[in-house]
């Protein structure tokens, strides 16, 4: 009897124990839950699908979605659809090809940013100041103010500039920024950048007060700068600052030079230049032109020789300028009993307005200079250039050689030109190196030389 | 003691055994029925053959009216009475219908009902970082055969939207919102003292209808309805209204003396009328001169006066712009040491404790910051309007004592009535002297 209790005492705990497993599932399938993909079957949405998510896998979000933004300070809109497409143009033309021809389909398409969020309004920070562009996680890059969309070429280089500082973050969390790169500015990296002044970031050697809050910005800035702001504005910006910074500018410089070949093998000279074609020949900016340098007298000299330099076996010269060249070279070598040498050519840019021509040329192996005078005038906005002799006559060497060196000096004097980085296939170097001027309205009738500043 | 167990043991067998399963509260599954939401809503929003008309207030400011045609998949048309080209021009921009805590409509490109919640002044003059205060993306609330009803997902505003018919459409697609717009604008410009009587406790109430059809924040898209009652006592209030091709239809009940306003239509081709929830009708009428006397009006729909910067308004007698101009043209010496190029002189109203503030603003930086100096009054009136002030606190503060001090010895010195001034369609509040009706001063109202 005891047995049987405990036999069946024992039973029933089995019992009570497989009773309290209870099993019920809650079957919900996620997968029929609305998925929210808003893209439609517009013209638009079907370009932006050849355009970027078929070849680069990028996703354009340009329909609200609450989920992107969680900013509860300010509100934010949604973009107008007009404006998708000319904004991502720009992206297109002025970021992603650039990259796809100096540096590969298969670095943008590893690189490039998979998610691209665009709204209508600015984003507002607490103190009212306005956010352009914002890049996260290396995944995604947003960019505010569709709405102020204008075909003027400020508001596709603003946000180019964005977009190549935020993919420079990218970038350096891909491959890390050289560690020599912060000892440049010897210390003087300072939070929060909004209390340091632009004067003492620029004193020290940074391209704005932004750059002066963190090395990682500094660098962003750095490599925006030079492909979207040009050469030209970066190398003003330096030789305006004190020495010290100048040093320092010019070495980030050729830090970031050299980051993109070593990290990534892009030669980035070529992407700069690319990047600046399309800013000029396209955006029609003027501020990164050669005639508006010329303007502002950031460009003191440009050497011409023709035999002597290799550029021009290599690119080219127009028969024009190569007749004038070369009768006014052989004309001084054949002035009777003094046996000169012509060397070579160099228009000196003496202030915004003045030109000087100086005929460099030797006697024996004593070098002479003839001056020519001009006045200049340059447009901004077209680069058109006009030189005008000046109608004082020449003395000393200058009378020697008029009658020799005047086919340089009609053709300098009658042509109207056009201020352009030339030669046009230039790509062995920084495409400031060379300079030149083409005759309006006759684009094969052009010469070019060596820039120094 | 082991009977004690096997009992135990038992009973809790027993207990084990009730098994109660799991009884979902709802007939589907969550996804089955967010599906069905989100259908629900989908359908009943592209199926209205001939669009929806919708009225939303905003949180900040004024209320609003849209003309939407869905096209069932995800593009929308839209008219709103938010401008001229917003009421004569259809939109498109797209939509969809999501999923989120609820059922999700969302305007997920620009249009018109993107302005009110622009967060950029330049806009459409809402307000920096929220702008009227209005959503973009609504939560589904409720329906019936011939409306929906959607909550804002951020501000809580509702936004209702009722079928419309064929006609309506055609109207609203061939700019009649704009045509509707500029009849009722056109009749408020031309009856500027509109009224309407109610009966209450016996004794007729006149009411002015005053309409503000500017898109300003703080006080556009609203109707103030305001009577001075038996005991000389003024009830104002304040309801956001929306334009219909056939008037104004207030937003949220509009109740004085116990009578809840919800419309004005037009009753014929020039008379207008307000309609209570009963559809009692209230026809509006015109009175030549303000119905109730300005100075009922302090601290409720005016709270004070303004004379800005070097401006004398119209209706300022000569002897009145000689006081004014004494403190315009004294903010630099020699009336005082200081060289001022902004200022400004403003009354604010304390009616609960019966005193006048008045400040005399200086500035050196053309009135980004500056300086300023009260004067408070005490002060009585009686029933003709006629006011008495006595100094309650001299001059304090700010620099500008010196050139305020003619008008402040104009205050002390004299009695005063208050009236409106109109010029040019314009409306001012102006300040006679009884003792000497020669000055006259004018001021903007605020």
């Amino acid at each position: 009897m005891k047995n049987f209790i405990k036999l069946l005492t024992f039973a029933l705990l089995i019992i009570v124990v497989a009773s309290c497993r209870k099993q019920e599932v809650l079957d919900v399938d996620f997968n029929k839950y609305n998925l929210d993909f808003p893209e439609g079957n517009s013209d638009l949405d079907k370009w932006l699908n050849n355009s970027f998510l078929d070849p680069f896998n990028m996703r354009v979000i340009y329909k609200f979605n609450r989920y992107y933004y969680g900013d509860p300070s300010a509100d934010i809109t949604p973009p107008k659809a007009e404006n998708v497409q000319p904004m991502m143009q720009i992206v297109s033309d002025g970021y992603l090809t650039p990259y796809k021809n100096v540096a590969g389909l298969n670095f943008v398409q590893k690189t490039n940013p998979k998610e691209w969020v665009l709204y209508g309004s600015n984003k507002y920070q607490t103190d009212g100041s306005a956010i352009a562009g914002t890049a996260s996680g290396g995944t995604r890059i947003t960019l505010y103010g569709l709405n102020y969309y204008s075909a003027a070429p400020s508001f596709a280089t603003s946000r180019l500039y964005v977009i190549h500082h935020e993919f420079t973050h990218i970038l350096n969390q891909t491959v890390a920024i050289p560690i020599d790169f912060e000892a440049i500015s010897g210390g003087s990296y300072k939070q929060p950048w909004t209390a340091t002044s632009a004067s003492t970031a620029k004193n020290n050697g940074f391209l704005g007060s932004y750059a002066s809050g963190s090395p990682t910005e500094d660098y962003a800035e750095t490599t925006a700068t030079l492909l979207v702001s040009g050469q030209s504005y970066y190398d003003n910006y330096a030789n305006t600052s004190n020495a010290t910074a100048k040093t320092r500018l010019k070495l980030k410089e050729a830090n970031v030079v050299n980051y993109f070949t070593t990290a990534f093998g892009i030669d980035f000279r070529k992407l700069q230049k690319e990047v600046q074609n399309y800013i000029k020949t396209t955006l029609k900016d003027p501020s990164v032109s050669f005639g508006y340098w010329l303007n502002r007298n950031l460009y003191k000299g440009m050497t011409i020789n023709l035999d002597n330099d290799v550029t021009y076996s290599q690119f080219g010269i127009s028969d024009q300028f190569r007749t004038a060249y070369q009768t006014s070279k052989a004309n001084v070598n054949a002035i009777p009993n003094f046996g000169l040498t012509f060397n070579s050519v160099k228009l000196n840019f003496t202030s915004a307005t003045a030109m000087t021509m100086t005929v460099n040329f030797s006697q024996g192996t004593t070098a002479y200079v003839a001056n020519y005078n001009f006045d200049m005038a340059v447009t901004d906005a077209t680069g058109a250039t006009k030189f005008t002799l000046s109608s004082a006559a020449p003395t000393g060497n200058a009378a020697t050689l008029l009658t020799s060196v005047q086919p340089l000096l009609t053709y300098l004097n009658t042509n109207t030109f056009v201020a352009d980085w030339l030669p046009a296939g230039y790509n062995s170097g920084t495409y400031t190196n060379f300079g030149g001027f083409y005759v309006s309205g006759t684009p094969t009738n052009y010469f070019y030389g060596a820039l120094t500043q | 003691m082991k009977k004690i167990l096997f009992l135990f043991v038992f009973a809790l067998a027993l207990a084990s055994c009730k098994k109660s399963s799991f009884v979902s509260k709802f007939d589907e599954d969550p996804d089955v029925r967010m599906n069905e939401a989100i259908a629900k809503v989908k359908t009943i929003l592209g199926t209205s053959d001939y669009g929806w008309i919708a009225t939303m207030p905003t949180l900040d400011g004024g209320g609003y009216s849209f003309f939407l045609k869905f096209d069932g998949k995800d593009s929308v048309k839209m008219i709103g009475d938010l401008s001229d080209a917003s009421s004569s021009k259809v939109a498109v921009s797209s939509y969809r219908i999501k999923q989120d805590a609820g059922v999700d409509l969302v305007f997920d490109t620009y249009n018109y009902i993107t302005l009110l919640n622009d967060p950029d002044p330049s806009a459409f003059g809402g307000n920096l970082k929220t702008g009227f205060k209005s959503d973009i993306d609504f939560i589904y609330d409720r329906s019936t055969a011939d409306s929906i009803v959607f909550i804002g997902k951020r501000y809580r505003q509702s936004l209702k939207m009722v079928k419309a018919t064929a006609d309506q459409k055609a109207t609203y697609e061939a700019g009649g919102l704009k045509v509707a717009i500029d009849k009722i604008k056109a009749y408020f410009v031309a009856n500027p003292n509109s009224y309407i009587e109610t009966v209450s406790g016996g004794t007729t109430v006149k009411s002015a209808v005053n309409l503000n059809f500017t898109n300003d924040v703080a006080a556009g898209k609203r109707l103030d309805l305001s009577a001075v009652l038996a005991d000389g006592s003024v009830v104002s209030s304040s309801v956001k209204f929306a334009h219909t091709l056939n008037g104004v239809d207030f937003l949220s009940n509009l109740t004085q003396s116990g009578i809840d306003f919800v419309n004005i239509k037009w009753k014929d081709a020039s008379t207008l009328a307000i309609y209570d929830s009963n559809g009692k009708e209230y026809i509006i009428k015109s009175s030549p001169t303000p119905l109730i006397p300005l100075f009922r009006l302090w601290g409720s729909k005016y709270v004070g006066m303004l004379s800005q910067y070097k401006t004398i308004y119209p209706g300022t007698s000569t002897a009145g712009a000689v006081i004014l101009n004494y403190y315009h043209n004294g903010l630099v010496p020699p009336t005082q040491p200081y060289a001022f190029n902004y200022g400004r002189i403003n009354f604010a109203w304390n009616v609960p404790n019966k005193s006048l503030k008045l400040s005399g603003f200086s500035s050196q930086n053309g009135g980004s910051s500056g300086w300023i100096t009260d004067i408070i009054y005490n002060y009585t009136f009686t029933d003709a309007g006629v006011f008495k002030f006595t100094l309650n606190t001299a001059a304090s503060g700010g620099y500008v004592a010196v050139p305020l001090s003619k008008l402040d010895s104009f205050l002390l010195t004299n009695t005063v009535t208050f009236d409106y001034y109109v010029d040019n369609g314009n409306l001012y509040g102006k300040m006679t002297s009884v003792e000497d009706p020669s000055i006259v001063m004018t001021f903007l109202l605020q």
